[in-house]
């Protein structure tokens, strides 16, 4: 009378306990044995409890939701036919991990769950300390500590029953199953929604992932509702899953089982802490070939200077490997520069083509085999799962500053482009740590800024280029670190909430998969050089070389030629007096021409801004054109120095000469301090524009501009110390 | 005269790309292509797939 009535579904692995449970709750005595299978069929029984009226069934046993039995079968459909208000998962809990597996799988039904970690007592015995609330806190259920024997923990489960009944679902955690598979289970979400495919209520999602997993139950079950429309889901169906298996040299269903247990692992290592090696000894348990590199590889001593070496190793590949075909690129640009010189007559048209387009966009191509270098390097630790251990690592560090370990992830995508690791930050759910991660990521210096590193850390340390290079990504790492920790303090007050980082098993890297992701990458830079650079290219060029100067330079250059003609000719001066001369008001022309120009007075009108940082006007023009896009600093500097080098614009003649390397001018116009500062500028101020575009639409405009404001403040800030600062030393 | 027109074209060409690309393309749904979290993402539920 009055009494609510609540229908609980008992369910978990073989052998967990799962029957003394439901004995304890109950008061039945069912018939309890210590091997698995005790419960062949569900059976119920009803036990109130404060003034409610409890209906507890209890399922067979089961290691997961998979179609291999009918026993898990029964336990599936029972769970999503008959919708009991809370399905109560009893795990053993000195088998944590294997026993979560039927948890996450529940987790991915959508079932309101609350777990009970029976025989803690045996765990905690052998040695085994679990944070449950904070375990509670990642995987977004209750959880009770139990003692199924003792009757210890009935109580609490069924307050957290009623809790759970009355609050529902904590928090929905989705687990990833990685690119490949996310890719193909939307491409199947895309068809099962076309073809208007009920999902007997299930999620979409899960329905898809059921397919790639090649679930004889719902396959015979879509069979049957599709008709002939199956023919289509089955034909997407098994593209993805010979895609997947091609890449991944594994079928789905064991990327799917392995991504789980990542999630799972992922949770432990927060929450669990393992036993000690002695006593592990002493029970004899090896660990597998994963727990022996993750021991090493996210060990708090050898973590972080592991992950700082294999960051350094990584450039040091990057620049020493990719040297050599970047000079053949060099070569290449320079000889086509001549020949199209050579072939097109009209001034204007040659000097677009040979300084604006090649010296622009061939100056970003030259370094394409160093972005496939980074682009292989970072596939390699993605596919290889060390990415996900290196995110784990920054874990610690990332508390410290507020952040979880999560942020570390769109991070790291930042190495590669800030665009998307701009919007991998969704996968943080509370709003300041997106923000916050967002802020900081732009000093994640992206793949378009390293063509900036590798030129001038060639021209001014080339002997230890690599180092230098590693030397800006570091302190791009720790001024991410320090901005997070300002503005948790200050604008972003709060407490980061905890999340659940998957750690995949190691895997060895495929060839076919490599080059899908290294080209993917190379590709999109590629294709930016061939549309943004090339357009703002051709605006650049503009810029540097309208208005012609004409006649209007300061001094009459023209006359001090024919004079060094003349003297040359009666031979008062040699001829390499002559040659000098000649260099030098040519140099002097070239000077006057590019500041007659737009640019030329647009650098000046910003120079007073950057001349503290020891930038001249050519860097000044180079940094805003930066904006569009990072390698357009390049792509300016290699035009600016072509022109500058190119007498086209003249009114001297031999044209179509050989342009001058943008090296030796750089290495002839600035200092290594100019150059290191320079570099630390591009790593700190905002990134290009389609960045900015993108952050504006994920956190409005506001953060947009505070992004741009504080980003060049600091960039001009930092400049300046090193500048000012290394001036009085060097 | 012939070159300043068609280095006119050119140019006007290019700062079309540029308005186009910096305007139009962040309103373009395929703005996703390259997040790894495109196909699970809230914001994307339509399942887009990454280029």
């Amino acid at each position: 009378m009055g009494e609510k009535e609540i229908t609980i579904a008992l369910a978990g692995n073989p052998n967990s306990g799962k029957t003394t449970i439901f004995n304890n709750l109950t008061g039945m005595r069912q018939h309890v044995g210590n091997y698995p299978g005790v419960t062949v069929e569900k059976k119920t029984g009803v036990v109130e409890y404060k003034g409610y009226r409890i209906n507890v069934v209890d399922l067979p046993g089961t290691y997961s939701l998979t179609a291999y039995s009918e026993e898990e079968i029964v336990a599936r459909n029972f769970i999503v036919n008959e919708r009991p208000d809370v399905v109560v998962d009893v795990i053993d809990t000195s088998n944590l991990e294997r026993n979560l597996y039927l948890a996450v799988q529940l987790m991915e039904l959508n079932a309101p769950l609350v777990l009970a970690f029976n025989m803690v007592d045996v765990a905690r015995k052998a040695g085994k300390i679990i944070n449950t609330e904070l375990l509670s806190e990642l995987l977004g259920v209750l959880i009770v500590e139990t003692i199924g024997s003792k009757g210890v923990g009935s109580q609490e489960l069924l307050e957290a029953v009623i809790k759970t009944v009355n609050t529902g679902i904590k928090k929905k955690v989705e687990i990833k199953y990685g690119d490949e598979v996310e890719n193909e289970i939307a491409r199947i979400m895309a068809v099962l929604e076309e073809q208007k495919i009920p999902t007997f209520n299930f999620s979409i999602r899960w329905i898809a992932v059921k397919l790639l997993e090649q679930d004889a139950d719902i396959i015979e079950k879509i069979k049957k509702e599709a008709g002939e429309k199956y023919q289509d889901i089955e034909k997407v169906v098994n593209s993805s899953i010979n895609h997947i298996t091609s890449i991944m040299r594994n079928t789905p269903e064991v990327i799917i089982a392995d991504a789980r247990y990542g999630f799972i692992k992922g949770a432990l290592m927060e929450s669990y802490k393992e036993v000690t090696r002695e006593e592990m000894d002493r029970s004899g348990v090896e660990p597998d070939k994963s727990e022996k590199f993750d021991r090493i590889l996210t060990s708090k001593i050898s973590g972080i200077p592991i992950f700082l070496l294999i960051m350094w190793l990584m450039f040091q590949f990057v620049f020493t490997l990719g040297k050599y075909p970047v000079g053949w690129l060099e070569i290449g640009f320079e000889k086509i520069g001549v020949l199209i010189g050579n072939i097109i007559t009209h001034d204007l048209i040659r000097s677009l083509i040979v300084d604006g387009i090649i010296g622009g966009v061939g100056g970003v191509i030259t370094f394409t085999p160093n972005m496939i270098l980074l682009f292989l390097a970072i596939a390699i630790l993605e596919d290889s799962g060390y990415m996900a251990r290196a995110a784990f690592v920054m874990d610690r560090v990332m508390h410290k500053i507020g952040l979880h370990g999560k942020s570390f992830i769109p991070l790291i995508i930042g190495f590669g482009c800030t665009v998307p690791a701009y919007m991998g930050s969704r996968i943080l759910e509370n709003k300041k740590d997106r923000l916050v991660t967002m802020h900081i990521n732009t000093f994640m210096s992206c793949g378009a800024r390293l063509p900036v590193y590798v030129l001038f850390a060639g021209v001014f340390f080339p002997a230890i280029a690599g180092n230098v290079i590693f030397s800006i990504y570091l302190i791009g790492v720790i001024m991410a670190i320090i901005m997070a920790r300002v503005l948790r303090a200050t604008r972003f007050k709060g407490e980061s909430e905890p999340f659940v980082m998957e750690l995949p098993a190691y895997r060895m890297p495929t060839f076919k998969g490599l080059f899908i992701h290294t080209w993917e990458r190379t590709w999109m830079y590629l294709k930016k050089a061939g549309t943004i650079i090339l357009a703002m290219s051709i605006l650049i060029w503009i810029l540097f070389t309208f208005p012609v100067i004409g006649d209007n330079y300061s001094r009459d250059y023209n006359s001090q030629i024919e004079e060094a003609e003349l003297l040359y000719s009666s031979g008062e001066i040699t001829a390499d007096e002559y040659d000098n001369t000649i260099s030098e008001i040519e140099a002097k022309m070239a000077g006057e021409r590019l500041e007659y120009s737009s640019a030329g007075r647009i650098g000046h009108f910003l120079e007073p801004v950057f001349k503290p940082l020891g930038f001249d006007w050519k860097m000044s023009v180079a940094t805003v054109s930066g904006i569009a896009a990072k390698e357009m600093i390049v792509s300016t500097m290699g035009t600016l120095c072509s022109i500058e080098d190119s007498d086209v614009l003249s009114t001297s003649e031999g044209a179509g000469e050989e342009s001058g390397s943008l090296k030796e001018a750089l290495g002839k116009d600035y200092t290594p301090l100019v150059g290191y500062n320079f570099m630390l500028f591009t790593l700190l101020y905002f990134p290009c524009a389609s960045a900015m575009a993108v952050f504006r639409k994920e956190a409005g405009t506001k953060e947009m501009l505070f992004q741009m404001g504080y980003t060049l403040l600091l960039a001009w800030t930092v400049s300046f110390l090193v500048f000012q600062i290394g001036s009085l030393f060097i | 005269m012939l070159e300043i027109i068609v280095i006119s074209i050119i140019g006007v060409a290019a700062l079309a790309y540029l308005i186009y690309f910096f305007i139009c393309e962040p309103k373009k749904e395929n703005m996703c292509a390259g997040c790894p979290y495109t196909a699970g993402c809230n914001k994307n539920r339509k399942g887009i797939k990454k280029a």
